[in-house]
């Protein structure tokens, strides 16, 4: 590889017994991308590192570091190249590595955000039918006016079952993006994890609260939008731009990295009295729990018998999910 | 204050550079888009180089002064005038209360022209900063493009009129406008030998490419690469395409995103975050020329750079946007 | 005397909404240009009678290029 005028790996850190290789790439004159692995991998663990060392990093306020951007396996950093190099970044970052050697080290401060869901609430059902009158009249993701069973079908699952997997976890939050407070939100229990694609062509609008999954990732609509996720549902706001309501005193987001969601079922009503409560009333008071990940407790539950019976379980159904289900 | 009469094609109140550290909650810096021709507006007439300026894409802007200031105008040349006379461009110039500005389509170079006034547009910071995200509908004025019958406060000048007017550049400084713009870049995060062939990065280093038509403040579309590009067949776990990737955040503002075969520039307003490989950056210096590129018209290529340069193009690049630039 | 609505951006023809013969006021939408996935309006600066319609949808356009050929 040396020798290779486009090689863009500034250094590396080799794998050990609770981490994947680190490789430091470089992504423009003021970013860094610290990348965990080689392969592609979708694995939380990754997260719970990248998330970890990363608070440990911002906890330091190095200077010339404007932000770090977390994903699923890999940290964006933005710096200011005339205040900070690349390389005395990479020996700090280095450093914040050592000091969690092990996946006993491994531990992150994670929010439980109680969130109320409505399943096939009549605002997403709008959205779904605004799709089909001007988008594409013959979506084959669209049944009896809705997503849920199409994402039901594409799992092999009932859409009873599809709804008990979405509140039977919690929701893991790799990293906030792609839209303003948006949360890209991981299942922490695998036997949990639909999996759905995306649509094709896109939606052009999308209620506020709405919440969908694409892939493996929920993401909750933070502001009416676009989208290409299929809706099971809506929830209640998670963004405010005004700033009015106390949660959101410091800014418009709701969802940090690290936080874990768990919704739980409502009837509509419900949720849009609660719309009124945040963004008019401002008397809401949001159900959050404090909270920790630890990450050695998560792979030894993950990978004890009882979990990988139902994810094996689950695979097979999705394989027959997968050969019915219409392609978008 | 400053009250719109036509609002144009695209008028928007921006600084630099932009809101920053906001990234890892899904908001773009946005910023001026050439924040070289904003800065020299802003030293023209006595502001800092960030402050906030309006953004004129496309042209037609027609607007009324409510009261006595200094103004400059920098950009494309979009034949600007003042009550009706040629309005001289690169140069401060002061302006009685009632006066009109009005402002014609792009000129032969260059996509944008900015307007600086002295205290500069005085709307409410969001976040840090009084740019607006069009693309997400939030700062600026009330997070949107100018319309006719929108009244715009100004902030408090830095100094007597009569000293604000009349500056101009020293020889040399202005930057230089072409239909072919050359961006410095550095690859990565996603280049040979993993995620491009080594002819593929050959090409995007060689090759010109026109801005699609459909280019705006977030994306900027260049033509299409071949399959030759990709070094892997698919994108693994992340997608069937080989220009997919588990999601992974964007390095913007200058990331050239690789969505199918479509290389992106992602800018100002772009999204933060998803699932494309990112095969190179532009560097920080040269961001401003992006904005001048005109969609459906000019062409951009790439010239390879190390950080030592980019880095000095940035010292550069603030020393140029001082008053040592000023005649 | 002829008078032509010229392209005010560049970009594609999106539609031309007048047809030959019409009669067009001064400040009437004529056409519509497509660039930075906006549509943009092409007004007239005359009033006249529509002589010739000179592109079509998809068309690529530069500033300054005829769209509409009007009769003043």
């Amino acid at each position: 590889m040396k020798g290779n005028k486009y090689d863009v790996i500034l250094d590396t850190m080799p794998e050990t017994p609770s981490r994947l290789e680190i490789l430091f790439r470089q992504a423009g004159d003021g970013f860094l991308q610290v990348e965990y692995g080689r392969e592609q991998r979708a694995a939380l663990q990754d997260s719970f590192r990248i998330l970890a060392v990363n608070d440990i990093i911002r906890a330091r306020q190095i200077n010339g570091l404007i932000e770090t951007v977390p994903g699923l396996r890999t940290n964006l950093f933005h710096f200011d190249p005339q205040a900070l190099s690349s390389a005395d970044l990479i020996a700090q970052i280095k450093e914040a590595e050592d000091s969690m050697p092990t996946i006993d080290d491994v531990v992150l401060e994670s929010r439980v955000i109680h969130l109320p869901l409505a399943f096939e609430d009549s605002e997403t059902k709008k959205a779904v039918q605004k799709y089909v009158k001007e988008v594409r009249p013959d979506a084959p993701n669209v049944i009896n006016g809705y997503n849920l069973e199409y994402m039901a079908l594409c799992n092999g699952v009932t859409v009873a079952e599809a709804k008990n997997m979405i509140l039977g976890t919690e929701w893991f939050n790799s990293g906030c993006g792609f839209w303003p407070g948006g949360a890209f939100l991981w299942p922490v229990d695998p036997r949990c994890a639909l999996v759905v694609p995306k649509y094709n062509p896109p939606r052009t609008w999308t209620p506020e609260g709405a919440a969908g999954i694409g892939g493996p990732c929920v993401f909750t609509y933070t502001t009416p939008t676009g989208g290409g996720y299929q809706l099971f549902g809506r929830t209640i706001p998670t963004f405010q731009f005004s700033c009015k309501h106390p949660i959101f005193k410091e800014g418009p987001f709701l969802y940090r990295p690290a936080d874990r969601v768990k919704f739980h079922e409502v009837q509509e009503q419900e949720i849009l009295d609660i719309f009124d409560h945040v963004h008019n009333k401002t008397d809401y008071r949001y159900q959050i729990e404090s909270g920790q990940v630890v990450a050695k407790d998560y792979l030894t539950w993950v990978h004890s018998e009882e979990v990988q019976n139902g994810v094996r379980e689950l695979k097979a159904k999705q394989a027959e999910g997968v050969r019915k289900a219409p392609r978008l | 204050m400053l009250k719109i009469i036509n609002g144009g094609i695209e008028v928007l109140v921006e600084d630099w550079p932009g809101r920053l550290g906001y990234l890892g909650m899904g908001m773009s810096a946005s910023g001026a888009f050439d924040n070289l021709a904003l800065g020299f507006a802003n030293l023209l007439v006595g502001n800092s180089p960030g402050e906030a300026g309006l953004e004129i894409t496309g042209g037609f802007l027609e607007a009324q002064f409510a009261r006595d200031t200094v103004i400059a105008v920098t950009g494309t040349d979009m034949k600007p005038t003042l009550n009706g006379e040629s309005l001289p461009m690169w140069q401060s110039v002061a302006v009685n209360r009632g006066d009109t500005v009005k402002f014609g389509h792009i000129g032969e170079y260059g996509f944008r022209c900015y307007l600086g006034v002295a205290g500069g547009i005085d709307v409410p910071a969001y976040l840090g900063s009084k740019s607006t995200c069009i693309f997400g509908g939030y700062g600026g004025f009330e997070g949107r493009k100018l319309a006719a019958g929108d009244e715009l406060k100004l902030g408090a000048p830095r100094g007597a009129l009569q000293d604000l007017a009349g500056r101009r550049l020293k020889d040399g400084v202005r930057p230089d406008y072409q239909r072919q713009w050359q961006l410095r870049a550095i690859p990565g995060p996603n280049t040979s030998p993993d995620y491009v062939t080594e002819e593929g990065m050959d090409l995007l280093f060689s090759k010109s490419f026109k801005i699609n038509h459909n280019s705006n403040r977030s994306a900027y579309r260049l033509d299409p690469l071949p399959e030759s590009f990709f070094a892997r067949p698919d994108g693994g776990v992340g997608g069937s395409h080989p220009s997919n990737i588990l999601d992974h955040a964007y390095a913007i503002r200058g990331a050239l995103n690789i969505c199918g075969n479509t290389p992106i520039l992602l800018i100002a307003d772009g999204p933060t975050l998803g699932g494309y490989m990112c095969a190179l950056n532009v560097i920080n210096a040269d961001l401003w020329k992006i904005g001048q590129g005109t969609p459906g018209r000019d062409s951009i290529t790439f010239r390879m750079v190390g950080q030592q340069e980019a880095t000095e193009a940035r010292r550069a690049q603030k020393e140029l946007l001082s008053e040592a630039s000023l005649a | 005397m002829e008078k032509s609505v010229n392209a005010i951006m560049p970009g594609l023809t999106a539609r031309v909404v007048v047809n030959v013969g019409d009669r067009v006021e001064k400040g009437q939408e004529v056409a519509v240009i497509n660039c930075m996935k906006t549509e943009i309006p092409v007004n007239s600066e005359e009033a006249g009678v529509v002589k010739q319609v000179l592109v079509k949808e998809w068309d690529e356009l530069q500033v300054g290029d005829p769209m509409v050929i009007l009769e003043i």
